[in-house]
This record gives structure tokens, sequence and C-alpha cells, in this order.
């Protein structure tokens, strides 16, 4: 082939720029860390890491739901800890009350003992977390139970049977809560059969004071199916509390694996970079010393 | 029988001769680098032989040399392959147009990971999820709310950035109809020239290869096509009409049409069919891709826009308000929050039922329209993905197609540097071979001149 003197240059130029492209392409996937910059990169990684990001992305928020149901279904567990106790309470007081041999003074105290944990029912039963009552269904914003008269003050639940759902799982919700009526069986909402709970501590109260142990003896069985629902609804928030543990650890592994995933699509393997950074900058200097040493020679430098 | 002074005359050609040639090789090496220069050279043949055929038959030993002439300047040219070469130049202006194009295109549409429109409908979704778990918290809604006006300004801005690149191409458009009209009206002038010059008996070598570089560059523009006509005259076609005829060159217009971009029309008004070069990339690009990938963004936000609305206005705001709108607008380009969500974030309908300010029932269920299939077989993320995937194989692939013809291109260059560029070493050694030649004959000259005056001086002295 005849090679002309334009070729030689136009052709130096041509390589020195392949070259150059190169490095700056390496140099760019080192710097950002990522093999594909843009989809034209790469189209079928792009695609792919993109959609892993959105899939992480969902479940980055699936895992935010499962730890904040968490925490509402433990503090909830508390809380029905506490209610638990306070009908153990009255059960107990039901018992001494039951004995026939009672002094003169104890109805009254014992009574009065009864009061108190209504009292304390109420406040429990208007625990609030945030600002939102939690024993209110949806309307977390009205308080759903008070004495509405006096004396004797019937507790009246105002809240609704709404549900908590927070969704852990594509199509998958979890309720995070559990509604006042079903909790104190307000208005034989788990139990047609039974009295709420504040109408039976009341009973007790009215019994105790007018002395009717045979009376109170009856109570404990109503006291019994209380406590016995009050501790089926706190084994089954436990219930909850565990799958939501589950689906953490789940959400956990997927997560793990959708980013390595998605690093493999995208990222770019960093030692093959650098040596492939090293082999073209060799390329370039070997492409640019060629050309000083034979670029500037034509026939004209031996003739004279 | 010879003459005296024919031998004069034969070196005195030999000197003139030589002197042409080495013009040549001087204009050479002047135009060693300049572009679409093709070298020069003077062709030498033996003058006439004395004496002619017919007259003084017989009488002599047979024909004498008479000495040499320069028969023309000849210019290295190949038509085949200029013919090529001007063919992959059109291919190359297509697919260079188009590559570029989708570049810009692929920044606009596919940005980023992290800001991109699937990303911001991701937290989209995430901030209905995190309303649907806090339906009475004000501040989250208004979270949800800005992450709205991201999401729709993004919409918008793609197709304003879209609708600017098409009008960008306008731009150009308009400017390339302009230069294909100039280099027309020059390849006309140069057609009348060629053939003055050529009636004369001369080569108009410098003016072939002007008209060479501009019927490459038309080629590159608007995929010109050429016809070299028996009398060495050049006609160029576009579309099957003729752009240039001998002396005559038709203008080309790009006046506004009635989709708001410019048209390349004939001077009577009917279009330019262009199917190559540079124009015919833009104009893919300008009515075709980018209306397509405009379209399907349409489909993402009317999909978006009618299913939101649709679970929106069924809901309960935290004051109760039901029937609401959450999106306003009808595509990509006019998608906002509604002005009613606008004007009080408790508009937003998360629940269910009234009176439920607890209830985030229906907050849960728009945000997990994220999973519904809403365009074609696709869920709204999975259709924008498509989306940039699509718009990121075309830009590879034009990437790969302009690359392959630029490098075919470049072959063929190589080709024709090879048998028309300027080689310094062979010009030197030419100028050695003129230079001894001239010498020779100047030598020769001397020595003629020597031997008639000794016949003058010393047969003249006796």
């Amino acid at each position: 082939m005849r090679v002309t003197t334009s070729m030689i240059a136009g052709n130096l130029i041509a390589r020195l720029a392949q070259t150059t492209e190169r490095i700056y392409q390496l140099q760019g996937q080192i710097a950002s860390g990522k093999r594909v910059l843009r989809p034209s990169d790469d189209p079928t990684a792009a695609a792919r890491a993109r959609s892993l990001h959105s899939d992480l992305a969902q479940i980055g928020r699936y895992a935010d739901n499962v730890s904040y149901a968490t925490n509402l279904l433990q503090d909830l567990d508390g809380t029905l800890s506490a209610i638990a106790n306070v009908v153990r309470d009255a059960r107990d007081i039901a018992v001494q009350a039951a004995n026939p041999t009672l002094t003169q003074n104890q109805p009254v105290a014992l009574a009065a003992q009864v009061d108190q944990l209504i009292g304390r029912l109420v406040s429990l039963g208007n625990t609030q977390r945030d600002g939102r009552y939690i024993f209110a269904g949806h309307r977390t914003l009205t308080q759903p139970f008070a004495a509405s008269g006096s004396p004797p003050p019937p507790i009246a639940y105002s809240g609704d049977s709404g549900q908590m759902q927070i969704e852990v799982a594509q199509g998958e919700t979890v309720v995070a809560n559990i509604t006042g009526d079903t909790l104190f069986n307000a208005g034989g909402a788990a139990n047609p059969a039974l009295d709420d709970l504040f109408t039976t501590l009341t009973h007790l109260r009215d019994e105790i004071l007018a002395g009717d142990a045979n009376a109170v003896s009856a109570r404990l069985a109503d006291l019994d199916a209380h406590l016995s629902r009050v501790l089926e609804l706190r084994a089954e928030v436990g219930g909850r509390v565990n799958r939501l543990q589950l689906s953490a650890d789940r959400l956990d592994n997927m997560r793990i694996s959708l980013s390595e995933m998605a690093s493999k699509a995208e990222d770019a393997d960093l030692a093959r970079a650098v040596v492939d950074l090293q082999t073209q900058q060799n390329i370039y200097q070997a492409t640019a010393a060629s050309a000083a040493q034979i670029g500037q020679l034509t026939l004209l430098d031996f003739l004279r | 029988m010879s003459w005296t002074f024919l031998g004069l005359q034969t070196a005195l050609s030999g000197i003139l001769a030589q002197q042409r040639a080495m013009d040549a090789t001087a204009h050479n090496i002047a135009n060693a680098q300049t572009p679409g220069y093709r070298r020069q050279e003077a062709v030498l043949t033996a003058d006439r032989p004395w004496p002619p055929p017919g007259q003084l038959a017989g009488i002599g030993m047979g024909q004498y040399g008479t000495g040499v002439q320069v028969a023309t300047v000849r210019r290295a040219q190949d038509q085949f392959l200029d013919l090529h070469a001007r063919l992959l130049d059109a291919q190359l202006g297509a697919y260079s147009a188009t590559s570029d194009t989708l570049h810009e295109v692929e920044g606009i549409v596919a940005q980023q990971s992290g800001s991109d429109l699937g990303t911001l409908l991701d937290q989209f979704w995430n901030g209905w999820q995190e309303v649907s778990i806090h339906p009475e918290d004000t501040a989250i809604r208004v979270t949800l709310r800005e992450q709205a006006l991201t999401l729709t300004s993004a919409f918008r801005d793609t197709v304003t950035r879209l609708r600017d690149s098409q009008a960008g191409i306008d731009r150009v458009i308009e400017g390339r109809v302009q230069e294909i009209n100039n280099m027309a009206a020059e390849v006309a002038q140069l057609n009348g020239q060629i053939t003055a010059v050529r009636a004369e008996g001369n080569q108009p070598n410098d003016l072939l290869d002007r008209r060479d570089n501009l019927l490459s560059q038309l080629s590159k523009t608007v995929g010109a096509t050429t016809l070299i006509t028996t009398d060495g005259n050049i006609i160029v076609n576009v579309g099957g009409r003729p752009l240039v005829e001998g002396v005559e060159s038709f203008a080309m217009q790009s006046p506004l049409g009635a989709g708001g971009h410019v048209d390349v029309q004939w001077a009577d008004g009917t279009a330019v069919n262009i199917s190559n070069g540079e124009l015919a990339g833009l104009l893919q690009a300008r009515d075709s891709t980018i209306p397509d990938y405009l379209a399907q963004l349409d489909a993402i936000a009317s999909g978006l826009i009618n299913r939101v609305n649709a679970l929106h206005q069924a809901g309960y705001g935290l004051n109760n308000s039901t029937g609401v709108s959450f999106l306003a607008g009808t595509s990509a380009a006019d998608i906002s929050v509604d002005p009613a969500i606008l004007a009080d974030p408790q508009a937003i309908a998360a629940a269910t039922a009234p009176d439920a300010p607890g209830d985030g029932g229906n907050a849960l269920a728009i945000a997990r329209v994220r999973d519904e299939i809403l365009v074609g077989s696709q869920t709204l993320g999975q259709a924008f993905r498509t989306l940039v995937s699509q718009v990121g194989s075309a830009a590879a692939g034009a990437k790969v197609r302009a690359e392959s013809a630029d490098f075919a291109r470049q072959q063929v260059n190589e080709q024709q540097q090879s048998l028309y560029g300027v080689s310094l070493d062979e010009e030197m050694t030419n100028m050695l071979q003129f230079q001894h030649a001239y010498n020779a004959s100047a030598r020769v000259l001397t020595t003629l001149d020597e031997m008639v005056k000794t016949i003058i001086e010393q047969m003249g002295a006796r």
C-alpha cells in the first residue's frame, strides 16, 4: 500500500483518540465505582439494576413498616400486660370479698380498691402513643373511654372497630392495633353473653359493698372470662410480633441478595478496571513515543 | 538529412517539460496537508517525430524524435471509490445524527438511577405507605405532597426537555437547509467553470477537488446521490429530484409545518424525500423516536393520574372531604398536584370512611397502585424502566452503527488517502529526477551550443 504523509498523521491521531476514549471510560468507572454509567453502556444490566433498585426501595419500606409495627405491638403487649394485672388484682379482691368472715370495714376498703382499678382501666383504655389513642380503632383522635354520667358511671366506648393495617410484604398486612370494644368486651363485641369489663367491675364493687358474698363468688367466673380474653389477645399480639420478626429476617435476607445482584449488574470490577487502565496508559505511551521517533523522519532529512 | 538547430529545440522542450513537472511537484508539496487535495502529476509524452508520415518519405534514415511535451496534468482519481465514499458519508451522517440525538435523549429520560422518574415514583409510593401508617400526622401528609410535587414536576421537566431537543433539531435543520442551498449553488457554478476549462482543452483539477469536497458534504448532510453525465458534468439528486443539474441548482426551504416543526421542502412546496444523511437521522429522531418516547411517558402519567384519582376520590380526608382529586392534568406535559391538596394537606384522602382519622386504608390502597398492572401488561414503574431500557438500547445500537459506519468510512478514507494523498518522500524523489533531467537537458543545450560554435567560429575563421 502507498502510505502518504497525511495517512501517518491521521492514523496516529485516530489511535491516540481511541486509547484516550478508553482511558476516559475506565477513569469514569474507577471514580464512580460503577461499570454502567448510562443505560447505553449496558442496556440489559442497567434495566436489571434499576428494577432491583426499585425492589430494594420497596423492601426498605416494608422493613420500616415491620419495625414500626413491631414497636406498636410491643408497646401494645406492655399495655395488655398491665390490663391483665388489673383484672388479676380485681380477681384477688373478689376472692377476699367472697370470704363471709369479713370485718365491718373491709367491704368498703375493698370496694374503694375496685373503684381505683376501674379508674386505672379507663386510663389504660385511653393509652396514647404519639398523640393517638391506641384502643380507639380508627377514631384515634377521640378519647375512647369516658365516664358519661355519675354515679355509678357506665363507661361508654366511643371508638370504632377499625383495624390498623400495616403492609409488611407485597399484599400482606399485619394488624397493629386491638380495638377497645374487643379488649374490654364493650357492647359484647367479643362475647355477647358477658358484660363489658367496666360493668363487671362496677357490679363487683356494688356486690362487695352490699356484702353479697355469693354474688361476688359468682362474679369470679366473669372475671376469669375477661382475664382469659385479655391473655388470648396478648398471645395473639405475641404471635404477630413473632411473625414480624420472621418478616424482618426475610426482608433482610432479600435486601442482601438483591443488593448483591444490583452490585453485580452495575458495579465496576475495580481491580480489573485499574489493570485495564494501566494497559491503556502503556499503549498510549508506546503510540506517542513511536510517533515522536518516526513522525519527523522524511527523505528530506537525508537529502543535502 | 538532419537540421542544425533541431537538437536545440529538443533540449529546450526537455527543459520546459521538466519545469512543468517540477511545478506539479511544488503544487503537491504545497498542498500536502490541504484537506480534499488530490495529488497531480504532469504526464509527459514524446513530441511528434519528424518527419511526419507521408512527407519526405524515403529520403531520410527514419524519424527523428523532437523532444518531449506535457500532455496533461493528471489528477489522481478513482470514480468508483469516490462514489462508494459518498454513500458511506451519507450513512455516517444519518447514523451520527441519530446517535448524537439519542445520546442527548438518554441524558433526559434515563438520568442516573437515584434521581430519575422511576426512583421518584418509588418515593411517591413510599410516601403513601408512610401516610397509611400515620394518617393523623399532618407533617407526613405535607411530606407526601412535596414528593408528589417533585414527581409531577419531573414528568413535566422531562417532556419540556424532550420538546426542547426537538426544537433544537429544528434549528439545526434550518441551518443545514441554508448550507445545502449554498453548496448546491456552488456546485452549479463549478459545473459551469469545469465545462468551460475543459472546452479550452485544460484540466480543471483544483475545481474538481473543490466540487468533490462539496459533493461529499452534500452526501453527508442530506444523502445526495450523484450522476456523472457523458459530458463530465454532474447531476446531484436528493430523493429522486435534482438538486443540481448542470449550471442550475434547485433551492430547498424550511418553513414551519403543521406540527409546529420545520418541514424540508422544495421551492414548489413539495416535501423533500430524505432517506439518508444527517437530515434523515435528525428527522427520524424528531418525528418518530422522540414522539414515541413522549407517548410512553404520557401513558405512564395518565395511568398514574387516573388510577390514583379514582382511589383518592373514593376516600376521605382528615377534614372528611371526599370526591377530591389528588393529581391534576391528563398527560406527562401537564400533570400536577390538585389545587385542593395544595391548599390543604388534610384533604389527602387516607381514610376509607369519614370520621376515621386513624384509618390509613385508602392511603395503603393508593400505595399498592405501585404493583398494579396499568400500562399494557406492566406496572407504572415497569413501564418507565422499559422506556429507559428502550432508550438505552436505542442509544447503544445507534452508537455501534455510527461507529461501524465511521470505521467503514475510515477504511475508504485510507484507500483514498493512499491513492490521492501526497507522499513527501515520493515528491522528493520526483524532484530529484526532474532536477537531474532538467540539468541534463541544459547540458545537452550547452553541448549543442558548443558544437554549433565549433562550426561557426572554427570553420568561419578560415
